[in-house]
């Protein structure tokens, strides 16, 4: 018996007349680091704005935890369920503290003030994310991979079970790609943390993941896990390119299949 | 702890400019009610202020009646209108500028101060014409609303409250109104300059009528939009991220909408067009202090009243013939602002 988080039955989504999302059913186990990876335009992200009713779906049924997601209310949801976007950005110059302390906001009343506790969870969050050394400085000061951090610390602060992930670190360099994924995978397994996350980065899917869905023009092309769905047929077919696997360690992308 | 400490210490900070900026607001109040063509000095007028407002006899039989009068009915109400309408355009520029997501809308974005420009300039050219009393100030406040609730209906017609929309819907609103304002202008012949000098925004003659109805709508709004302030903030990382974040967006939307936009209309039913302190005083307070709407709403409050009640007070004492404030604040708001803009670190 899988122990599921979610539940995604019958999924159908499109914009005006082309259909983005056409069936999907899946299951999101709890616990899980699970990835989302399909070409540009697939409907990956489409799934993710679903799941966190940014849009809303023409069909279909979406349970979190055995209740219909559109009868969570606003606030009980975000102490559920957050996402992240790539190249968030705003116009205001917020401190990187601040915007980590909005995170806090489900979990307080309004003219409640930050408790040291509550502090301290910020202050944690902000060291493993690596982003308390600019934290009096203003988000309009930082670059978009730091701020893709702060992001990410709000999001942590926020306390989520689980949580979305929608090419999130895409601005991130190599070395803060490895240690985030680590530290979310950490959190995973230790405190049972579920997520969801679209990633083009196929090597970091591959050796971090607990399960990949595949999902090419709208349809899952499979689910499972990474060493069974990530083979040859799914790049050639999927991708459209010729990939060399190196069993255990990852890919080596060779050239594009016309 | 450093970077926490830091963090304190910037919240603390904002409170002491705050308090600081209050009091010297209470303090213009009560010296610029001692200035003016009848000498009265700072003493007296505090005394002539707390004799009345506390109602005191005895204080007040120690002055004539005629300085009792000028003090109270002829300059506190103008100096206080001055402080509202100041600090309500201050605070509705803040509040359209994170509602819209937009550094660069101010309290007329929207198109309500046109709304209200059109209703004083109908009633004034009904006024001309029958030689009527329409009360022009209820006309132009009666006028935003209506104006709000065309552009609300529009934006929401084409597609949703969106910022976008909203900013449209407003241009589209605004731009035909402008147009029926000059239809107006050329109707009224020669009796125009009535017309033009109520648009140019003016401070002078004030009455406390005027009072009753900029300062609790302004106050009212302000309070609301200070209670609801977390949720601006979070609504500023945008619409989709507020919602994962626990704010009701949709309502805090139209919150934010219905407020600033009676804060306007009220300030400018009152004023008249009063431009730049609506964009420039929200700017300065991010730039200076802190962009958090919690902080900078009361803030807006204070310093947008003080610096249009110093400025309506200039063009009161200084000038022979008044020059309208609204023309004023631009004139030297303006350039300050260019000052500013040039000269900042790219912080906003």
């Amino acid at each position: 018996m899988r122990d599921s988080i979610m539940k995604i039955e019958n999924l159908n989504f499109s914009y005006g007349d082309s259909p983005v999302l056409i069936d999907v059913n899946c299951e999101i186990e709890r616990g899980k680091f699970i990835s989302l990876i399909g070409p540009n335009g697939s409907g990956k992200s489409t799934m993710i704005r679903l799941i966190c009713g940014i849009l809303e779906k023409d069909q279909g049924n979406i349970t979190y935890k055995g209740q219909n997601i559109d009868d969570i209310s606003i606030r009980h949801r975000a102490k559920e369920i957050t996402v992240i976007h790539q190249r968030e950005k705003n116009e205001f110059p917020f401190s990187c503290i601040d915007t980590v302390i909005m995170g806090l906001h489900p979990h307080r009343n309004r003219f409640e003030p930050v408790t040291e506790d509550q502090l301290c969870l910020v202050k944690d969050v902000m060291i493993k994310t690596n982003t308390l050394q600019f934290a009096s400085k203003l988000t309009t000061e930082i670059s978009g991979g730091e701020l893709q951090r702060v992001i990410l610390a709000r999001a942590l602060v926020q306390q989520p079970k689980f949580l979305l992930m929608d090419e999130a670190m895409s601005d991130m360099d190599v070395n803060a790609k490895i240690i985030l994924t680590k530290m979310i995978k950490e959190m995973v397994d230790e405190k049972g943390l579920t997520v969801l996350a679209v990633n083009h980065d196929l090597n970091l899917a591959y050796r971090f993941s607990d399960e990949i869905i595949a999902i090419n023009e709208g349809e899952i092309y499979d689910i499972g896990n990474p060493n069974k769905v990530m083979d040859e047929t799914l790049f050639e077919k999927v991708f459209r390119v010729k990939a060399d696997i190196i069993k255990g360690k990852g890919f080596f992308i060779l050239d594009n299949i016309n | 702890m450093n970077q926490i400490e830091q963090h304190k210490k910037n919240k603390k900070k904002s409170l002491v400019a705050g308090l600081l900026l209050l009091a010297i607001a209470i303090l213009l109040v009560v010296f610029f009610t001692g200035q003016g063509a009848m000498e009265i000095g700072f003493f007296d007028a505090q005394k002539i202020l707390t004799g009345k407002f506390f109602g005191t006899e005895d204080i007040l039989n120690t002055f004539k009646e005629n300085e009792i009068a000028v003090v109270w009915d002829i300059r506190l109400p103008r100096i206080i209108c001055g402080m509202f309408v100041g600090g309500g355009l201050a605070m509705a520029g803040a509040m359209f500028q994170s509602l819209l997501r937009n550094p660069l809308a101010d309290p007329y974005t929207l198109g309500v101060s046109t709304g209200a420009a059109f209703g004083a300039s109908l009633a004034l050219l009904i006024n001309i014409i029958f030689a009527m009393y329409l009360p022009i100030t209820l006309f132009a406040f009666a006028f935003a609303f209506v104006t709000l609730i065309l552009v609300i209906f529009v934006a929401n017609r084409g597609g949703g409250l969106y910022s976008s929309n909203l900013i449209i819907a407003g241009i589209i609103i605004g731009s035909i109104l402008s147009a029926g304002i000059s239809f107006i202008k050329m109707t009224a012949g020669e009796n125009v300059s009535a017309i033009v000098f109520w648009l140019m925004g003016s401070l002078a003659s004030r009455s406390w009528t005027d009072v009753y109805i900029v300062v609790p709508v302004v106050l009212i709004g302000g309070l609301i939009g200070y209670y609801f302030a977390n949720d601006l903030n979070i609504m500023t990382a945008g619409e989709n991220n507020a919602r994962t974040l626990g704010v009701n967006t949709k309502r805090t939307r139209l919150i934010y909408l219905i407020v600033g936009s009676l804060i306007t209309a009220a300030c400018v039913s009152v004023s008249g067009i009063i431009g730049f302190v609506g964009l420039v005083i929200p700017h300065l307070l991010r730039y200076w202090l802190t962009s958090d709407n919690r902080t900078l709403i009361p803030l807006c409050m204070v310093l947008g009243g003080i610096i249009l009640s110093v400025a309506d007070n200039f063009t009161r004492l200084f000038f022979i013939s008044e020059v309208p404030v609204g023309v004023l604040t631009t004139l030297i708001g303006g350039p300050f602002f260019l000052y500013v803009f040039i000269s900042r670190d790219r912080r906003f």
